[in-house]
């Protein structure tokens, strides 16, 4: 187990690098230059390119890459160039933040997704069947700007009872984690109701319930676990994309996440930011993928088998 | 059972959550004890962009320069009251010589650390912006050569090269005056938030909010009776309106257009506008021989053709005025010019002169909302003289890199662009449109045009140099036409009424400085 783990994590190595790579010649590639937007606008020309020059941006591109690389291995993501701070302490900044939407919309999405997809499972073909896949399709449909501003209306404007935006509290977690989570749930509920579907036909659970085991037994203690496989590699991705921040979601609650920052990054041009925001994204996405991997292993026997030989 | 037993009480923390939640906004006015006036503690101000640091020599965005403008001073600044510039750390100046100015410090200016404003924090500031590297105070780092120490409050500057606008120079937001002794006592992040304004920096969360307190012995100003003033970034506009309707936030900046009749009418909240000093405009890019915009009968077509009014409703609601000429309103030595008026039956028989009818010409901007009506507004305004415009729009800064490339063979032909100047005449020209300006949009390259703004910026009488100014003006707006003005657009807050001290600033800077919310009982 401990061998397979550390192997995934040497993985991410080539990964991580092979999206530096990516990143930074797409960045570079991409019209819009830092310095522009850096210099005042009455700047000369020899003072722009003095401008490049003590932001480290004249040389050329490899030989930037290349010592961008260099700095990376040691750990070091650089210095934002629109913010002269480190890279890593930006983005840690804005990480708990992401964290806490991530999780919270998790946490809606499986409150909807779950009865919902189980619903529709154990009654297939039914008029619940019908309705629960609606309402997924709905809320894989609804943009999220959309639903944003209708629940920012009706909880802030109209009721007054919760906060339009920002980060203040658990109070303003609700509404953002509620329109990521409406998203997220659209497409789990169709997962839960396929898994379900397949492991509800399974001879093991007619065997249950020809024993006297009770319905919902039946469902909470075999069929459920045994559907999890599918549905917790998608939670993972989920997850992990969530954990690289939703940028529509934040700029409508004035949240502050790493997918306002990471935007910003991009439209500055700042290349050292937004690389390393993307790597940090990477990175986040593989070690949940990991954590999804090591799950599967306390959910089905037949893998925990499999590690421990 | 568990279940249902665990989702009634999921429902009761949300019910009771949202009941503190509607509780808590206590400091409205007209909750507190009748009879005495009282001042709101904290005032809250939903900006648009983020602030991203303290730090003046960093950055030339106003999401950041708003924040230090409360913390900071500036040895010269635009008055509001007046439209001019003003003294604000420099009690007066002196120009010995075109090339030679004295200044002289107000006196007992105490920064947050509690130390004396002096000569050497001048000299410090400045020596940090030349070892520093910074982008934002390289034109001020570039127009001094030397500043040579007289006394503790009086210095002396020496020019690279004879400029009679110096004043405006040292107006830079870049170049607020940092105090010396913080940066010897203190870490460089700390030091560089300590400035003379009357509001001190408390806490900064990166994409949510900026808090400052009042400077209890701040000398400058009178000390705001307004104790925490807090900047909270919400990127959306109909949110940062929610939220000054939800009373979560005193001030909305950019509210809008659309909202502008809302938040006059709605009762409890008052709406704040002005001219912003930005330009906006259509250039032609004068060195693309190869297209038919260098034809100044073209160009004078487009001009005569081109319905402002029309483009204004489009591109903001109608709030904004026309501009006549390429100088903004409240820039020094701005004259009321009539420019070229709209005629589309002259501008018709013009366009079938030079050929124009039935070609397609390009034309590029930016990806803002404003550019993309203006653009699209453009594009159908042509099309009823049978030409046809074509829209590339490009992220913003990729629009300036396209713009400030060599225009022989950047292949731009038209670009709807804005320029935001300071108050100096001479910057409202030389950006633009002298041929080593930075923001050259229209590639102009006129040694007569060159020498008039050269000449015009080495006046040293008053009234010549209105002259040569008005004689600028009209020769871009009627004569050469790289550009046709359109209009500037109408700046805005959403405030809750009552609220008194916020001041819109035509350059976008605006000055939140004695900001304050009388609660009455």
């Amino acid at each position: 187990m401990i061998r397979y783990v550390l192997k995934r994590i040497l993985m991410m190595i080539p990964v991580l690098l092979a999206v530096s790579f990516v990143v930074y010649f797409l960045m570079d590639l991409a019209p819009g230059d830092i310095v522009m937007q850096l210099a005042p606008t009455d700047a000369t020309a020899e003072q722009i390119e003095q401008l490049r020059k003590d932001l480290g941006l004249d040389g050329p591109l490899l030989t930037r890459y290349f010592r961008y690389v260099g700095n990376l291995l040691k750990g070091d993501l650089g210095q934002s160039l629109s913010q002269n701070r480190p890279v890593m302490e930006l983005f840690m900044d804005r990480f708990p933040a992401t964290v806490k939407l991530a999780v919270g919309s998790l946490i809606v999405a499986i409150g909807i997704s779950f009865p919902l997809g189980i619903a529709a499972a154990t009654h297939h073909r039914s008029w619940l069947d019908g309705s629960s896949m609606v309402t997924a399709m709905i809320g894989v449909s609804m943009p999220s700007f959309w639903l944003g501003l209708l629940l920012i209306m009706l909880f802030a404007s109209k009721l007054n009872l919760l906060p339009s935006g920002g980060d203040s509290g658990f109070l303003s977690l609700i509404l953002p984690a509620i329109t990521l989570g409406a998203n997220q749930a659209g497409s789990l509920t169709r997962t839960v109701r396929s898994s379900m579907l397949d492991v509800i036909r399974q001879d093991y659970l007619r065997t249950a319930r020809a024993k006297g085991v009770s319905e919902k037994q039946v469902i909470r203690k075999h069929a459920l676990k045994n559907a999890l496989i599918p549905i917790l590699t998608v939670l993972g991705s989920t997850l992990g994309n969530a954990l690289g921040g939703s940028v529509t979601v934040e700029a409508v609650f004035a949240w502050p996440g790493v997918g306002r920052l990471t935007v910003s990054a991009i439209n500055n041009r700042d290349m050292t930011l937004a690389t390393g925001c993307i790597i940090m994204f990477t990175l986040m996405l593989n070690l949940t993928l990991l954590a999804v991997d090591i799950a599967y292993a306390f959910v089905d026997p037949r893998i925990r088998a499999r590690y421990s030989k | 059972m568990k279940l249902r037993k665990i989702t009634a009480l999921l429902l009761c923390a949300l019910m009771a959550a949202a009941l503190f939640a509607g509780c808590s906004n206590d400091e409205k006015p007209g909750n507190t004890p009748s009879g005495e006036t009282k001042y709101k503690e904290e005032i809250i101000i939903a900006i648009g962009d983020e602030f991203t640091t303290i730090d003046p020599m960093e950055t030339t965005a106003e999401s950041n320069q708003i924040v230090q403008d409360c913390t900071h001073d500036l040895l010269t600044d635009t008055s509001l009251d007046t439209m001019s510039n003003a003294p604000e750390l420099a009690e007066s100046w002196e120009m010995v010589a075109p090339d030679h100015w004295k200044v002289k410090l107000k006196a007992n200016v105490k920064f947050h650390d509690g130390t004396i404003l002096n000569t050497d924090d001048v000299l410090f500031t400045l020596q940090r912006a030349i070892d520093g590297g910074y982008g934002g105070p390289s034109s001020v780092v570039q127009a001094i050569k030397e500043i040579k120490k007289i006394d503790d409050l009086n210095f002396e500057v020496f020019l690279t090269k004879p400029n009679v606008d110096f004043n405006y120079v040292m107006a830079s937001n870049t170049f607020a005056i940092l105090s010396k002794e913080a940066f010897e006592t203190m870490p460089p992040e700390e030091a560089v938030a300590i400035g003379t304004g009357p509001w001190k920096f408390k806490e900064f969360v990166s994409g949510d909010h900026v808090t400052l307190e009042r400077f209890e012995e701040c000398t400058l100003y009178p000390v705001p009776n307004t104790k925490l003033l807090t900047f909270r970034m919400i990127p959306e506009a109909n949110a940062r309106m929610v939220a000054l309707e939800n009373g979560e936030v005193d001030v909305i900046m950019s509210p809008n257009a659309t909202d502008f009749s809302r938040l006059s009418e709605t009762d409890g909240l008052q709406l704040l506008t002005g001219d912003a000093r930005t330009q906006h405009f259509i250039a032609f890019n004068m060195k693309n021989t190869n297209s038919i915009v260098t034809d100044p009968k073209f160009r004078l077509a487009v001009a005569y053709g081109y319905d402002k009014d029309e483009a204004i409703l489009a591109a903001w609601d109608g709030y904004a005025r026309k501009s006549t000429s390429n100088m903004s309103r409240d820039v020094e030595y701005y004259a009321d010019i009539e420019g070229i008026p709209y005629d589309p039956e002259k501008a018709k028989s013009l366009f079938e002169e030079c050929g124009a009818v039935g070609k397609t010409i390009s034309l590029v901007t930016s990806d803002a909302d404003h550019r993309v009506k203006l653009a699209q507004n453009f594009q159908a305004q042509m099309a009823e003289y049978g030409i046809t415009i074509t829209i590339e729009l490009m992220q913003n800064s990729a629009l300036t890199e396209l713009n400030t490339s060599d225009g022989t063979t950047s292949g731009v032909e038209i670009t709807i662009a804005s320029w935001t100047p300071g108050m100096n005449a001479d910057y409202m020209y030389r950006n633009p449109l002298h041929s080593e300006g930075g923001r050259n949009y229209c590639q102009l390259a006129d040694p007569e045009i060159d020498a008039m703004i050269d000449a015009a910026l080495s006046e040293l009488d008053k009234e010549k140099r209105a002259e040569k100014y008005l004689e600028l003006q009209n020769k871009i707006v009627t004569e050469v036409i790289c550009w046709v003005p359109i209009a500037q657009h109408t700046i805005a807050f959403g405030a809750v009424e009552g609220l008194t001290g916020a001041r819109l600033h035509p350059g976008l800077v605006h000055q939140f400085k004695t900001v304050e919310l009388k609660i009455e009982g």
